[in-house]
């Protein structure tokens, strides 16, 4: 009694200082981790104060697990800040679904849902539960942060193992743990008070590098397989281990890799036919249960339902080319166009995606597996020049993709704008493209309904003034590394009269909007390079006595180069832009001139013109 | 190639007619590998063949079952059509019964090398999922899609719902060749249909099932066999500013309207209006939870009834508002029992809007249910009297001798308005004996005003200036709900425009939901200079910059739900030593379905600016949408326009 009261008059001091409270607060998040036998228990208490009818969003709660590992002796119930219970949840409010997911077509991730609200404002949610796992391949995996907007009052992690249970331990952002030593245990406690909610820069490193985390990796583990992660050789033969078995063809499948290869003059050729077969008869589906996560689903699996995920058409590919005596390397990655670098101390499950590496006398082949339109041996943005895992028994090793050249995306336009005396202003483009536009693009012609391709096109944002009228893509055949975009629309606004003047926007405009240096914390990563060159050609109503705003211009530096000119003769206006940056990863240190040179050349970019006629 | 087709017809059926043909699964008619094309709609990634669909009666272990059989063929013609290749079956269920499907039959045909090539599916690779606490899906993925694939599939569900006979739906987001649903009607359960965008059906027959008739409790019978079909059908394209997609998409429903017991006993199922404002008056979830409600209410809220009316229709609203949370599900029916609901304080809008009823009779004032159909779930018609149609209650109340519509679901919106998702045609008004009904509108435009008046900094190459912004109605509604879910994300969006806020964003009337919303702040905003032209943008980006009608061409009526009218105010000092150059010229358009008026003027030192624009209907026809779509563009062009300040000395030069 006492003490509630006590709660009571501190609650009242502290809501008096900081009378903004967040809707939603975390007052507790503890995280117990056990071992028994085979089974990793692991123990979830978490405590939030709802501190305003906004905050009751938070109130709706999911608890996401995997079907098999079910949610055992959940507790929930609302009480208020002296601690007295209010209600507990009953059984029957609790939703069990599966989780909906954009990129699978079915898995096993499964959800238990239900919601606490209760309206005097503050109150606390208490809820508990227990978590079996019998295959797993972290120890642990914590957050104590996760909501941005709700602070983390108190968090703590406790694990406890067996004292002769080898462990990978990676940490960030908190204080090390302090270790207990129990009889045949040892016990690492963390704890962590106001935990902070770091904010990603531009082009900085992702959300998920720059929370606070631990992260115990076992040494040994069973996940599907027994394997260890002692170094990237033995996880790699876990991976081997893993998907062993599952490289065989149906006998109608083998009689069709060997019929369809019979003329092919070199492995290389061998290659392509068998890639394209592939690409031609397969799509990709991602059907994802138990170790599904990870293990592909065989080749007979692909050869009778003619599609997979990744995984599965991956492995498809590996066994065809093994079919016909070709070597290839199962390829873990991480997929992103800004990835999660792979920490290669740290021999684990860093990966999100597959590839083929194909390696040859004189040159490897990389093969992207689950995408139909890929050139042959060609790997776009999303998983270009990183480190990746090559499975291949115990000489499996990290190696790197190769890297995209300023050459490889190089994208040039060219486009002519008329203005008529009324006013309206038609566009006429033609597009050389390469790069990540030419992946976002390529598929689009087969891929998508022809209602759909317009507002497809638009998401790239490059025609944000333009009514497009129609457009056409070509691409010679599968294998070229570009395309070509013709476009034709009305713009709407780019060319505006002012009385005897006309005041030219800047079409198209490329350029980045970066923190000012004093704010800058963090790396700066581009990831690829960036190569644009834009040449419009202004047809105006009226000869040109003037022109002002952009002048010609030049930036070079260790970043990339900007290049401008204007020319006009007569009614026509001429403006061409080139911008080049570099790809690479800049520290805090190098941010300054960094960031002047890319400011330099967004003022370039977006200044506009004044035309005064004659 | 060509030689090898009339071999192939020798493999298929032989019924090459077409239409009202029989359709066996796995049995392909040559028309089906050889289709390029759809004939009407060259660009199709995909098209229907033929969708089957036949709703019978069983008999089951303990009385009838219904069992619906589906048989749907599909032609894949390019990459965009795979996705036709992924099946999903909806299946209903509650706490006593489910829906149960059966005898899944697929596969994919392929024509390759010569040969027409079979892919069967693996029930394996048949999956369910829960998607809530009524509805499963089964789905599975068809093997071996691509270019060119016949996918054949048939299956049969089991349901024990009467209430929930299978409707039909004709139009899929593929064009369809032919579609056609069969149902057989037995004596002992009577259904209405309602068909929805076809005026006529190309396929109708109905007729008694020839042959030995059935028998049930002794009673012996024939089933009454009923076929409609379309041919041809286009694939349904949704566009922006339409109410609901169910409003136009061509289909038939169906609405139990008698059970006939062998017995001699005859169960209605609203089969007039007045019956169904009864059952609903007699159904736990509605009527009586009615009167728990108004219990409860008397309890609670009895210290009101001294208030004048309007006062008691206030606060009543205010106290279901502030205590209560809407959890997001729409509902004619209270969701939970009364109790549940005030022990959780939380419920769908049938929970809240019928306690709501209940507290305001408690306080002694007139109210009663008005049952509708929400934008999303379509309109509903007069003559077609079942309460399955409805998915959302309102509250239709009597303050000093005026009915009015309310709400109680959004905190944010102000007692007078109701949430512009139940605007959508007209409501069925639940009272006892009674077929009255009520048209859901709300003829108050909503307004919304931005003020600024701004001075230029020339050495830092800014404007700055005071906004004041104000709005009503619907826009207020709009606005209060973004800056309380967002106040970051409320600012954010003037600074995606360029403005720069300078300290906060003040809000008067946030939680005054009767009055307008008001909000001020100080703002910079640079202006281009070129050469020693500066040139202005009077409204800085705040008015609209973009035409939000897009499309090219309309075929569905366009719906803006409520009238709406902008108002935008600039004065701008004219800095010591600068002379106006360039002004914008005046605009005026004025016609029955818009108007916009743009006004330009320098006095003494100032320059004002006025433009004000207005869509004078709710709702317009596809035939207007080339005279909104260039009304836009003339104001976003004209509002939008620039004002050219240069240096009194430097005239002359220029």
């Amino acid at each position: 009694m006492r003490l509630s009261l006590l709660l009571f008059l501190l609650f009242v001091v502290v809501s008096r200082v900081c009378a903004q409270l967040p809707d939603c607060q975390v007052n507790k998040y503890h995280k117990q981790v056990k071992l028994a036998g085979n089974k990793l228990v692991e123990y979830t208490e978490i405590e939030l104060q709802i501190n305003s009818a906004k905050g009751t969003d938070y109130a709706e709660i999911d608890i996401p697990f995997t079907k098999g590992n079910n949610i055992k002796e959940l507790e929930a119930g609302i009480y208020d800040l002296t601690g007295k219970k209010i209600r507990s949840l009953k059984n029957k409010d609790i939703v069990r679904t599966n989780m909906f997911s954009y990129e699978s077509f079915h898995s096993d991730d499964m959800k238990l849902s239900f919601e606490l609200v209760h309206n005097r404002y503050p109150y606390v949610i208490k809820y508990s539960y227990k978590e079996d796992a019998n295959d797993y391949l972290y120890i642990a995996n914590w957050y104590p942060r996760w909501y941005k907007k709700a602070p983390v009052k108190k968090a703590s992690l406790k694990v406890e193992l067996p004292t002769d249970y080898p462990i990978r331990l990676y940490q960030q952002g908190l204080d090390s743990a302090v270790i207990e030593h129990l009889q045949d245990k040892v016990a690492y406690n963390w704890k962590a008070e106001d935990v902070e909610y770091v904010e990603r820069q531009k082009f900085g490193p992702q959300l998920i590098e720059l929370q606070s985390h631990v992260v115990i990796i076992p040494e040994s583990f069973r996940y599907g397989t027994e394997g260890s992660t002692k170094s990237w050789q033995d996880f790699g033969q876990w991976a081997t281990d893993l998907k062993a078995g599952t490289d065989y063809l149906t006998e109608a499948e083998k009689k069709k890799v060997r019929e369809l290869t019979k003329n092919c003059s070199n492995d290389r050729e061998k290659i392509d036919v068998l890639y394209k077969y592939m690409q031609n008869n397969t799509r990709y589906i991602n059907v994802s249960l138990d170790v599904g996560g990870l293990k592909p689903e065989s080749a007979t699996y692909v050869c009778n339902n003619k599609y997979g995920d990744c995984k599965a058409l991956t492995n498809y590919m590996y066994s065809m080319l093994k079919e016909v005596g070709i070597q290839s390397l199962y390829t873990m990655v991480y997929a992103d166009r800004y990835p999660v670098p792979v920490k290669t101390d740290y021999p684990s499950q860093q990966f999100n995606h597959v590839i083929l590496c194909v390696p040859q006398p004189n040159d490897t082949i990389w093969l992207e597996c689950t995408d139909n339109s890929a050139p042959f041996n060609y790997l776009g943005a999303f998983t270009q020049n990183r480190t990746v895992l090559l499975i291949d028994g115990d000489k499996s090793k990290l190696a790197k993709t190769p890297a995209l050249s300023v050459d490889d995306v190089a994208t040039r336009y060219s486009t002519k704008v008329v203005v008529n005396e009324d006013g309206s202003q038609k566009m006429t483009t033609v597009a050389k493209v390469k790069g990540p536009v030419f992946d976002y693009l390529k598929g689009m012609n087969d891929a998508l309904p022809q209602r759909d391709k317009i507002d497809y096109l638009e998401e790239l944002e490059l025609f944000e003034q333009a009514d497009i009228r129609d457009f056409e893509i070509k691409q010679a055949d599968r294998d070229t590394r570009y395309l070509t975009l013709g476009l034709q629309a009305n713009l709407n606004g780019i060319v505006e009269p002012i009385g005897s003047r006309v005041l030219i926007k800047p079409l198209r405009t490329f350029y980045f909007k970066l923190e000012k240096p004093e704010k800058r914390t963090q790396e700066l990563r581009f990831a690829y390079p960036f190569n644009v060159c834009d040449t419009i050609e202004y047809e105006l109503p009226r000869p040109i006595e003037s022109v002002s705003g952009i002048k010609d211009g030049k930036i070079n530096s260790d970043y990339g180069y900007f290049k401008c000119k204007v020319t006009y003769e007569g009614n026509r206006l001429k403006v061409t832009r080139h911008i080049v940056i570099n790809p690479g990863v800049y520290q805090p240190d190098e941010y300054d001139a960094l960031y002047m040179f890319v400011r330099l050349c967004a003022n370039k970019e977006l200044q506009k013109l004044m035309v005064k006629y004659q | 190639m060509k030689t090898i087709i009339p071999l192939l017809v020798l493999l298929f059926s032989t019924a090459i007619n077409g239409f009202a043909q029989k359709t066996v699964f796995g049995i392909l008619n040559p028309s089906d590998v050889e289709m390029k094309e759809c004939a009407f709609e060259k660009d199709a990634p995909a098209v229907v063949l033929f969708d089957k669909g036949n709703s019978w009666f069983v008999h089951g272990d303990d009385g009838f079952i219904l069992r619906f059989d589906r048989h749907i063929r599909i032609k894949v013609f390019s990459e965009a059509g795979f996705e036709q290749g992924e099946i999903e079956i909806p299946l209903f269920h509650n706490e006593n019964n489910r829906e149960k499907v059966k005898d899944i039959k697929a596969m994919t045909f392929n024509f390759e090398e010569g040969q027409l090539k079979r892919a069967t599916l693996d029930s394996k690779n048949v999956f369910t999922e829960d998607i809530n606490e009524n509805w499963t899906l089964k789905k599975f993925a068809m093997p071996n899609v691509k270019e060119g694939s016949v996918i054949d599939v048939t299956y049969s569900v089991y349901s024990p719902f009467f209430t929930h006979f299978k409707d039909w739906e004709f139009q899929t987001d593929i064009p369809t060749l032919y579609s056609e649903y069969k149902v057989s009607m037995i004596p002992f359960y009577s259904y209405r249909y309602r068909m929805q965008g076809a005026s006529r059906m190309d396929h109708f027959k109905s007729y008694e099932k020839s042959g030995l008739g059935r028998t049930f409790s002794g009673i012996p019978y024939n089933d009454m066999v009923y076929e409609f079909g379309l041919r041809n059908v286009p694939s349904f394209k949704d566009e922006s500013f339409i109410s609901s997609r169910n409003d136009y998409i061509k289909k038939i429903d169906f609405q139990l309207s008698e059970i006939n017991y062998p017995s001699g006993y005859k169960k209605q199922f609203m089969n007039t209006w007045p019956s169904l404002a009864e059952e609903l008056l007699d159904y736990t979830d509605f009527g009586k939870y009615l009167k728990k409600a108004e219990k409860w209410g008397s309890k609670t809220l009895a210290s009101l009834s001294s208030k004048p009316e309007e006062e008691r229709l206030d606060t009543v609203l205010n106290y279901m508002k502030e205590t209560y949370k809407w959890n997001g599900y729409y509902g004619k029916y209270a969701r939970s029992s009364f109790k549940e609901f005030n022990e959780q304080l939380t419920g769908n809008s049938g929970n809240i809007n019928l306690s709501t009823i209940g507290a305001l009779r408690a306080v002694g004032l007139k109210a009663s249910p008005v049952i509708i159909s929400t934008r999303d779930n379509g309109k509903v018609s007069d003559n077609f009297p079942y309460s399955n149609l409805f998915n959302y209650v309102l509250v239709l109340v009597e303050v000093d001798g005026k009915k009015r519509l309310v709400d109680a679901t959004e905190d944010m919106c102000p007692n007078f308005l109701i949430p512009s998702r139940c605007i959508n045609g007209k409501g069925f008004i639940v009272e006892e004996d009674s077929e009255a009904w009520v048209t859901i509108s709300n003829s108050a435009a909503s307004l919304e005003e931005f003020n600024l008046s701004m001075e230029l900094d020339l050495e830092a190459g800014e404007l700055e200036g005071r906004c004041m912004a104000k709005s009503t109605g619907y826009m207020a509604l709009a606005e209060r709900q973004e800056y309380h879910n967002d106040k970051e994300d409320f600012e954010k969006e003037f600074e995606n425009k360029g403005i720069n806020i300078v300290d906060d964003i003040s809000v008067t009337n946030l939680t005054d939901k009767t009055l307008p919303f008001k909000y001020n702040f100080d703002f910079t905003k640079s202006y281009d200079q070129i050469d020693e032209q500066l040139i202005i943008s009077p409204f800085v980006n705040i008015a609209q910059t973009e035409n939000p009608f897009k499309q090219e061409k309309r075929t569905l009526p366009i719906d803006l739900v409520y009238l709406q009218g902008n108002r935008f105010i600039a004065t701008i000092k004219i800095p010591e030593g600068y002379k106006v150059e360039e002004l914008p010229s005046p605009r005026k358009i004025n016609s029955d379905n818009v108007a916009f008026s743009y006004i330009a003027k320098v006095t003494g030192k100032q320059i004002q600016i006025v433009a004000n624009y207005s869509f004078k209907k709710r709702n317009y026809p596809s035939s207007s949408y080339k005279e909104l779509k260039n009304f836009m563009n003339t104001v976003t062009s004209t509002v939008n326009s620039k004002i050219i300040l240069v240096k009194e000395d430097d005239v002359a030069v220029l």
